[in-house]
C-alpha cells in the first residue's frame, strides 16, 4: 500500500509537466514571455515537497 | 513508460499520423498546427499521467517512485526544443529558405508552360476576382473595357507526361458574370501531388475593384480606381495607385507595401516588413510583424496594433517607423498614444502632446513645436531625455524612483531628492502639464539649445 507522501511524489513530475505546458502557451499566446515566467516552477516545485513534507505521517493506503 | 502507461503507444501514433498527414496532404498546414499545439501535448501528458497514478493509487498498485522517469524528461526536453523550434521558426520563416519535410518536391524536373492570353470584355467598372493559389499575379489598370490575361505555369514533375497532365488540368480562365470578371487558374482541380505555380500579368480596366486570393506568391496591383482586397497564406503585397480601399489578410509575406491609396488601409495578418506611404484614408495594421514597418505621410488617423504595441497617430507628416526594438517619429500630428513592452522611443516634432507607457526602454523626446501639448510618460525601467525649444510653457512633475534628475531650468523648476530617486517639478511660464515617471532611470529635462548636438543644427537653420 502506498501512502499519500509516495502518491505526492509520483505526481510532482506530471504537475511540473503540467505547469511547463501552461508556461509555454503563455509565452506563445504573447501574455508572457517564458524567461520571465520560468520562477513559477520552482514555485510549484517547492509546494509540492511542502506538500509531500506535511502529508509525512504514514496515512496507511488510499482512502483509510 | 514501463509500468504500462498509454502514453508511449499514443504519442507514437500521433507523431506518426502528424508525419503521415504531411507526406500525403502537403498542402495541409501540418506544421503550423504543431507549431501552435505542441504544449498541449505536455498538459495532456501531465494530466493522463495524473489519472493513471491516482488510478493506480486507489486501486492499491505499487507507485513508481517518480511520476515522470529521468529519460522522459529527456524526452520532453527534445520535445520542447523542436517544438519552440518550429513556433518561432513558422514565426520568422520568411527570411529562412523555406525547407521541406519530405523533401520530395525538390526531386524532379522542372517543365514551363505559357498560358494562352485571356481576354474578356467587362465594362469600365468590372469586379475583379483573382484566384492563383500559387505564383505571382501582376495587375494594372489600363484605359478600356477589357480584362485580360497571360502568363507562363511551371510543373514540378517527374516525367514529362506527368507534367503535361497537370498543365491540362489547369488552364487559366478568364470568365464574366455580370460585372464580376474571375482570374483563375484553377490549381485545386489538379489530380496527385505536382507542384504547380502560375505567374499572371493581368491588365483591367482603371475602374476595377481587385479581389485577389492566392496561398504563395506575390501580388503587384498598379493604378487601380476601385477597392484592392488580398488575402494570401504566404504573399509579398505591392499596391501602388489604389482608388478606393485597401484590404490586406496576409500570414508570412516578406513585404507589404501600398502608396499613393485614397481610401482606407487595413492591413492584418503577419509578416515582415509593411510600408505606407501617401495613403488619404485611415490606416490600420494590426498582427505581429517582425521586419522594418515604415510610415509616411499618412493624412487621416493610423492604428498599430500587435500583441505587445499599440501605437496611435492622428497624423503622420513626416515619417514613422517601427521596429523590434524601435519606435523613431519625426513630424507627427498628435495626440500620440504608445503602449508598449521593450521598446526605445524617440519622436522628434510632435505636437498635441503625447501618452506613452513603455516597461522598457529609453525616451527621447524633442517636440519641436508651440505651443506644447500635454505629455504623460511613464516607464518601468529606463532613461528620459526631454528637450524642449526655446520660449515653451510648461508645468513639470518629473520623477524616478531610482536614479538622478538632470535639471535644464534651473532657474524655474526645483529638484528634490528622495531616497534613491529624485523629483523635479515646477512651473516654466505656466501651461500644459508635462508628466514623466521612470521607475528606475535618468531623466533630463533640458532646453534644446543646450547640450545635445542635434538641438545645435536646428538653432542654427533658424
Amino acid at each position: 500500500m502506498s501512502t499519500a507522501r509516495e502518491y505526492l511524489r509520483a505526481i510532482r513530475g506530471p504537475v511540473l509537466l503540467i505547469s511547463l505546458g501552461i508556461l509555454v502557451i503563455a509565452d506563445h499566446v504573447g501574455q508572457l514571455p517564458f524567461w520571465r515566467s520560468w520562477p513559477v516552477l520552482l514555485v510549484v516545485l517547492g509546494v509540492m515537497i511542502l506538500l509531500e513534507r506535511s502529508a509525512i505521517r504514514p496515512e496507511g493506503g488510499p482512502l483509510s | 513508460m514501463r509500468r504500462g502507461s498509454i502514453i508511449g503507444p499514443v504519442l507514437l501514433i500521433v507523431i506518426g499520423a502528424l508525419f503521415l498527414a504531411n507526406n500525403l496532404h502537403p498542402e495541409l498546414p501540418t506544421l503550423k498546427v504543431v507549431a501552435d499545439w505542441w504544449p498541449f501535448v505536455l498538459i495532456a501528458w501531465g494530466a493522463v499521467r495524473i489519472a493513471e497514478i491516482t488510478f493506480w493509487w486507489r486501486s492499491g498498485r505499487p507507485l513508481p517512485q517518480n511520476g515522470i522517469a529521468g529519460g522522459e524528461w529527456a524526452f520532453i526536453v527534445f520535445l520542447c526544443i523542436a517544438g519552440s523550434s518550429i513556433f518561432y521558426g513558422q514565426k520568422y520563416r520568411t527570411r529562412i529558405p523555406r525547407i521541406h519535410v519530405t523533401g520530395l518536391e525538390m526531386l524532379g524536373d522542372s517543365y514551363d508552360y505559357p498560358l494562352a492570353p485571356k481576354s474578356v470584355d467587362a465594362g469600365a467598372s468590372p469586379r475583379i476576382i483573382i484566384d492563383n493559389a500559387r505564383g505571382n499575379a501582376r495587375v494594372t489598370g489600363v484605359a478600356g473595357t477589357q480584362v485580360s490575361a497571360k502568363g507562363h505555369t511551371t510543373v514540378r514533375a517527374y516525367t514529362q507526361a506527368e507534367a503535361d497532365k497537370a498543365n491540362q488540368e489547369c488552364p487559366l480562365e478568364v470568365t464574366r458574370q455580370g460585372d464580376v470578371v474571375i482570374v483563375r487558374t484553377n490549381h485545386e482541380r489538379l489530380t496527385g501531388n505536382p507542384r504547380v505555380s502560375s505567374d499572371i500579368e493581368i491588365v483591367v480596366p482603371p475602374g476595377s475593384t481587385v479581389e485577389a486570393r492566392g496561398k504563395y506568391g506575390d501580388f503587384d496591383i498598379t493604378d487601380i480606381g476601385g477597392s484592392v482586397t488580398v488575402d494570401s497564406d504566404n504573399a509579398g503585397v505591392r499596391l501602388n495607385g489604389i482608388g478606393g480601399a485597401v484590404r490586406v489578410d496576409a500570414r508570412r509575406g516578406d513585404i507589404i507595401r501600398a502608396i499613393n491609396v485614397k481610401g482606407n488601409v487595413e492591413i492584418r495578418g503577419s509578416g515582415a516588413d509593411v510600408e505606407l506611404e501617401n495613403i488619404e484614408g485611415q490606416s490600420v495594421v494590426n498582427g505581429q510583424y517582425h521586419g522594418e514597418l515604415v510610415f509616411r505621410n499618412l493624412a487621416k488617423p493610423f492604428r498599430f496594433e500587435s500583441q505587445t504595441t499599440d501605437l496611435r497617430v492622428p497624423r503622420v507628416v513626416g515619417k514613422l517607423e517601427v521596429s523590434r526594438g524601435n519606435v523613431t517619429g519625426s513630424d507627427l500630428a498628435g495626440p500620440v498614444y504608445l503602449k508598449t513592452r521593450s521598446k526605445d522611443v524617440s519622436l522628434h516634432g510632435f505636437s498635441e502632446g503625447l501618452d506613452l507607457q513603455i516597461d522598457k526602454g529609453d525616451v527621447e523626446l524633442r517636440p519641436g513645436k508651440l505651443p506644447l501639448g500635454r505629455m504623460d510618460v511613464r516607464i518601468r525601467g529606463g532613461d528620459v531625455d526631454v528637450a524642449l525649444p526655446e520660449g515653451a510653457k510648461f508645468e513639470l512633475n518629473a520623477a524616478t524612483d531610482r536614479g538622478a534628475v538632470e535639471n535644464g531650468f534651473a532657474g524655474s523648476l526645483r529638484e528634490d531628492r528622495a531616497g534613491k530617486g529624485a523629483r523635479l517639478s515646477g512651473s516654466v511660464g505656466g501651461g500644459p502639464m508635462i508628466s514623466l515617471h521612470t521607475d528606475r532611470g535618468r531623466v533630463s529635462v533640458r532646453k534644446s539649445a543646450d547640450p545635445a548636438p542635434q538641438a545645435k543644427v536646428e538653432i542654427q537653420r533658424q
